[in-house]
């Protein structure tokens, strides 16, 4: 029996990795939410901005994971872990003997702890429920503002304009998109965000919210300035859900710290996911990563682990935005302390893209395109990454072809 | 519906382990050559949301969206990774005198 706590990218890539490997045994996958395995990132882009769709895509359907001989629990949270013997309880009062437990519990929305901050009108985004809460509280010609211009701000500002509402993005940073992209692109980003009817604002605080009857009224900044605002969401990032392991004595420090393997602390648990601090093999140190596509790498990497065929996880973290009818992609380790090389233009069909580099290695990329075009530029640039090879063509002539770069480096690695 | 061959690109439009757009009468197909050199056509939109394949890359047997990294073998049309559920339509190719040619309705 292989039990996997979460029903997110993570946990569902697991259960379909064990199978596709030939594995026997049972398995059985625990989510906490009710609503069948969906695809989170629509909560902020499509579920949000198109009122007909009624819920978010399935991951996959109840019939394909029965197919799979995939045991699903819904709506039911593990109570408890034991590691002697190896079994989980949950809040169903079932007890699950276990061979392999993954814990995919993902993260949680964090909160701002400032005065007002329960008011009715303010949101967070992370799950199904809260993004339906939001929605219905979406009204074409409201004032929407947006604390915090990461991911889930700048998305849910574009989704929110799509629907006719007047939007305001804080951020406390010099920047938006924190250090993922260099500023030369988020100054380029906040320029088509504000072309696009968003007033983005960097380098201010909010200090608390003031209402009436219960409801937000306004957003309170550090210089005594009161914003407007009918609906608030707060998307200052997430905290690892890491109480379940806490409880459970495994070594957590802002994630459940895991090795390249996926392991724990302790040799029948695994962590995958956002929940997750995994040794990265590439850079030698250990991240967490709050990225979609990530998540279902580090989930097959668990599901390998546990059938005694890991591989150590290395690959290069790789993620994508929908704002507006941009299309945004980034890779890499952050742009911090590289030079930056751009290349291509938002006119082209193949977008306009960063490269960071130091040394003559490529150790980051982001881009933007109307339509996918970028996308080429981006996943070449993660395999040319991944392999940290010195690249002696000019990055930032367009007809240097980076996948073309990255197969002839096929062979090489770092 | 015909069973008439298309002439769609040269052998030599196609790197080895890429992929080429191509339009026939409207409707978008995907045209790969393999790390072995062997040429393969597929319908041009993944299956998951609206996006054109031949934006994506082609590492090995498989074809990455360019949009959410949903990949399908190629070959068989088959959705391997998550979110692409869906598998591809294929079409039948052979190569003649230097041309890639294709059936796009079987």
């Amino acid at each position: 029996m292989i039990a996997i706590v979460g029903a997110g990218v993570a946990g569902l890539s697991a259960g379909e990795a064990l199978r596709e490997m030939g594995y026997e045994g049972s398995v059985m996958v625990i989510g906490a939410e009710a609503a069948i395995p969906y695809e989170r990132p629509t909560l902020s882009k499509r579920f949000l901005d198109k009122r007909n769709l009624a819920s978010p895509p399935a991951l996959r359907s109840p019939e394909e994971l029965a197919e799979m001989d995939i045991a699903l629990e819904l709506g039911v949270a593990v109570s408890a872990i034991d590691a002697s013997p190896r079994t989980l309880r949950t809040t169903a009062g079932t007890q699950v003997k276990y061979d392999h437990l993954l814990l995919a519990t993902g993260a949680a929305a964090r909160r701002l702890n400032l005065p007002g901050a329960e008011l009715g009108g303010i949101h967070h985004l992370r799950e199904l429920s809260e993004a339906r809460a939001l929605r219905s509280d979406l009204r074409p010609g409201d004032r929407i503002v947006l604390v915090g211009g990461g991911v889930i701000g700048l998305e849910v500002a574009a989704s929110a304009a799509a629907r006719g509402l007047a939007v305001t993005v804080l951020e406390t940073a010099p920047q938006v998109m924190g250090r993922i992209v260099p500023a030369s692109f988020a100054v380029l980003l906040q320029e088509l965000h504000q072309a696009r009817g968003v007033e983005i604002r960097t380098n201010v605080y909010p200090t608390g919210f003031e209402g009436s009857s219960g409801r937000v009224r306004q957003v309170m900044l550090d210089d005594d300035e009161r914003i407007p605002a009918d609906v608030v969401v707060v998307g200052v990032g997430a905290s690892p859900r890491t109480e379940l392991a806490q409880r459970a004595g495994l070594l957590v420090d802002d994630g459940i710290v895991v090795d390249k393997f996926l392991r724990s602390s302790d040799e029948r648990i695994f962590a995958a996911g956002d929940v997750a601090r995994v040794w990265h093999a590439g850079v030698g140190r250990h991240i967490r990563i709050e990225q979609w596509q990530p998540a279902q790498v580090q989930g097959r990497h668990a599901a390998a682990s546990m059938l005694g065929r890991g591989e150590p996880y290395q690959e290069v973290p790789w993620m994508w935005s929908d704002q507006h009818e941009l299309h945004l992609q980034a890779t890499g380790f952050g742009f911090a302390g590289l030079d930056v090389i751009r290349r291509g233009s938002l006119d082209a069909r193949s977008g306009v893209a960063f490269l960071g580099v130091r040394g003559g290695r490529l150790e980051a990329a982001c881009g933007l395109s109307i339509g996918t075009g970028v996308a080429r530029t981006i996943r070449a640039a993660q395999m040319l990454i991944g392999r940290g090879v010195r690249l002696d063509a000019d990055l930032s002539d367009v007809d240097v072809d980076l996948h073309r770069l990255a197969r002839a480096h096929a062979t090489s690695s770092r | 519906m015909t069973d008439e061959w298309i002439d769609a690109c040269g052998v030599e439009d196609i790197d080895e382990e890429d992929v080429l757009g191509f339009d026939h009468k409207g409707q978008a197909i995907a045209i790969y050559r393999s790390p072995e050199g062997t040429f393969h056509a597929t319908d041009g939109i993944c299956t998951h949301e609206h996006a054109n394949l031949a934006d994506g890359l082609v590492v090995g047997e498989l074809i990455e969206c360019p949009k959410h990294n949903g990949r399908f073998d190629y070959k068989t049309g088959r959705a391997r990774r998550v979110p692409a559920c869906v598998d591809l339509r294929t079409y039948p190719v052979k190569v003649q005198d230097g041309r890639v040619l294709i059936r796009p309705s079987q």
